[in-house]
Parts: structure tokens; C-alpha cells; sequence
């Protein structure tokens, strides 16, 4: 008795084609945020048992502070920190680690 | 079909130098030849005479469907005979882990592609992240290239390491590493000091053709073409060594070898 070869199934299905990445015209060291796709499963931060992944730094206790600033300042921040892709409380400590 | 990985730990040994050497010596010998990019310094992208091209490594690697990198490559200034896939700045955003396939994402890339070349070059990036262990996983050879000078015999050593690691874990395909000295010059003692300490600590691995410390390749990369066509005592030197590299590195002479 011969040896019967599975036959390769054939996949109609056509390939997507190639398109420009998301982060293509992000400068590497730029602090914008990567908008490349991720197709390929879980955000790489949930890998964090590999030998070349980043040591995440140690995350401090956050404390509250209210103030009072006018309403078209706090507008401001919410559009900046849109643009950044990061919350209005990080942009604002950002702000005051800066000062 | 040979998937040649071109590697080191450090920096400025002259990865790309070799790369396009072998590519020279795969183009002179009448093969076909697909160089991939993979550092975003662009230089073998460069040395190819391809500018702006409109899809890059980057385009590729951040949406790995099988067999789409077909979709980025082309011609490079040396002939339709050897193709690029290229490489740009912007590739540094994929040299992280980016899901469960991550060191896959080449090899998927690929798909059949490497079966249309007689030779497939990576040119990888001076560290050990994650274009390099797309390389690996995607390589059935690795190149380790060195200089004989002592922080580039260590950055060796662990490109070595590094590709054992790949090889027994992950990719049986891929064969040992072996090391190749480049820019030597036999006539300083340090150089020939530092290249016996390296034959003393690695013994075969080691090629025995050295590449030498030539301006004619500065010249030829510049000039946007091969090695084998820069007429010139030392072009004809160096095109004889990369001849042997690749004799030596060829599938049918390290299987009788």
C-alpha cells in the first residue's frame, strides 16, 4: 500500500495588501504615541517574563490636590492632553515635574 | 535557498560592509539575491542605491500577514537580480515585543518568498532586540562579524551565545553561528594578537578569509555598487574574499564540509 499525500488545501482568500504603518512618519525618539497596528495579539507590555522587556519604573502613591483654574485653561489641557494621547492628570504632572 | 543572518553585538564592525560583500559575491556568481534591511540606519538600503522607497521594513513588520513583505520589495541599483527590502528610521518603533508571535513576525512576513532567491541576506541591527531575533527565527545560517579589537570580540561572543539560544530553543533550521574578522590589518600587532585570542576561544568557527581594512570598500558603497565591479587592485582583493565567504557559508559546502 502506497503511501496517500494530504492534499494541500488551497486558500482562495486574497491577501490584504501592504499599507503604510500608523507610526511610519514618528520620529523613533519623538514622545508621540505609536499608532502602528497590533494585529499580532496582547499589547506588549503584558509580556513582562522576557529577558528583554523594560523594568517597568516603580509607581509612586498618588496624592490629590484640587485647585481652581479658569475654565479656559482646563479646556486647554484636555485638548493638549488629546493630542499627546496621554489622561489630563498625567499632562498636569508632567507639567509640574517640568516647573 | 540559503536565509543568511548577518549579526553582531556591537556596532561599526562592519555588518552591513559584509552584507553587501556577500550580496556582491551572489550577484557576480549570476544568483538571485533579496538583502533585507533590518536596521534602521538604512545602510544596506542605502548601498543598494535605493531612496525613499514606499514601503520600508517598518511597514511590513507592523502587519505581519503571510507573505506580505512581496508587497515592499524592490529593485536595488544594482539590477533586478538583487532585490531589497528596506529599511528606514521609523523600523526602530517594531524593535519591541509586539504580541505572542513577536519573533515570528519576519518569518510570517516572508511567507514562500525566500524560495524565489538563491540567497536571502538579513542585515541586522548592532543589538540583540527584536530585529534580531526576527533574523534568527527567520535564518538558516548565521554570520557574526567582528573586528579584532577587544569590545568587538566580547559583542561576538554574545552574538554567538545569542545564537545558540535561537537555534536550540526555537529554530532547528538555523545552523551554528561562524565568525568573520573584518577589517584586519595583518601588519599591526594588536590586530593579529586579537585575532588568535579570538581562533584560541572559538577554533573553527572562525573562517580562515579575513576581510581586510580596504578604502576600495568605502569607495564602492558609496558609489552606490557592488565590490565586484570596482575596478581597482584592492576592489579585485576584496571581491576574491567575499568569494570565498560566501564558498564557505554556501548550504552544499557546509553540508560535505
Amino acid at each position: 500500500m502506497g503511501l496517500v499525500m494530504a492534499k494541500p488545501e488551497f486558500d482562495a482568500t486574497p491577501r490584504p495588501s501592504l499599507r503604510k504603518a500608523g507610526d511610519s512618519s514618528v520620529h523613533p525618539v519623538s514622545e508621540a504615541k505609536s499608532s502602528g497596528p497590533k494585529r499580532m495579539g496582547q499589547d506588549a507590555t503584558s509580556f513582562g517574563n522576557v529577558s528583554d522587556s523594560v523594568t517597568r519604573p516603580r509607581r509612586e502613591k498618588l496624592v490629590e490636590v484640587s485647585i481652581a483654574i479658569p475654565k479656559s485653561l482646563r479646556k486647554k489641557l484636555k485638548s493638549d492632553a488629546r493630542a499627546k494621547g496621554i489622561s489630563v492628570n498625567e499632562l498636569i504632572a508632567l507639567r509640574l515635574n517640568e516647573y | 535557498m540559503q536565509t543568511l543572518a548577518v549579526l553582531s553585538m556591537k556596532g561599526g564592525v562592519g555588518k552591513t560592509t559584509v552584507a553587501l560583500g556577500l550580496a556582491s559575491a551572489a550577484w557576480h556568481r549570476g544568483e538571485r539575491v533579496l538583502v533585507i534591511d533590518l536596521d534602521p540606519q538604512g545602510n544596506a538600503t542605502m548601498g543598494l542605491g535605493v531612496t525613499n522607497p514606499e514601503f520600508t521594513m517598518n511597514d511590513v513588520l507592523a502587519d505581519p500577514q503571510p507573505g506580505i513583505a512581496a508587497d515592499a520589495i524592490v529593485d536595488s541599483a544594482w539590477g533586478n537580480r538583487v532585490q531589497v527590502l528596506c529599511a528606514d528610521r521609523a523600523l526602530e518603533h517594531r524593535n519591541t515585543i509586539e504580541g505572542p508571535l513577536s519573533s515570528q513576525r519576519l518569518r510570517i512576513a516572508l511567507g514562500n518568498l525566500p524560495r524565489q532567491y538563491d540567497l536571502v541576506l538579513i542585515d541586522c541591527p548592532p543589538s540583540l532586540g527584536e530585529m534580531t531575533r526576527n533574523a534568527l527565527h527567520s535564518a538558516t545560517d548565521a554570520l557574526v562579524v567582528t573586528e579584532p579589537a577587544y569590545f568587538a570580540l566580547a559583542g561576538a561572543e554574545q552574538a554567538v551565545e545569542a545564537v545558540d539560544v535561537i537555534r536550540l530553543a526555537s529554530n532547528p533550521m538555523l545552523n551554528p553561528a561562524q565568525i568573520l574578522l573584518n577589517r584586519v590589518r595583518p601588519t599591526v600587532a594588536e590586530h593579529r594578537n586579537r585575532a588568535a585570542e579570538l581562533r584560541e576561544a572559538f577554533g573553527p568557527v572562525v573562517l580562515e578569509v579575513e576581510v581586510p581594512e580596504r578604502n576600495a570598500i568605502t569607495q564602492a558603497e558609496a558609489a552606490g555598487m557592488p565590490i565586484h565591479a570596482w575596478d581597482s587592485p584592492a576592489g579585485r582583493e576584496l571581491a576574491a574574499v567575499f568569494d570565498q565567504v560566501i564558498a564557505i557559508m554556501s548550504p552544499r559546502k557546509r553540508l560535505w564540509g
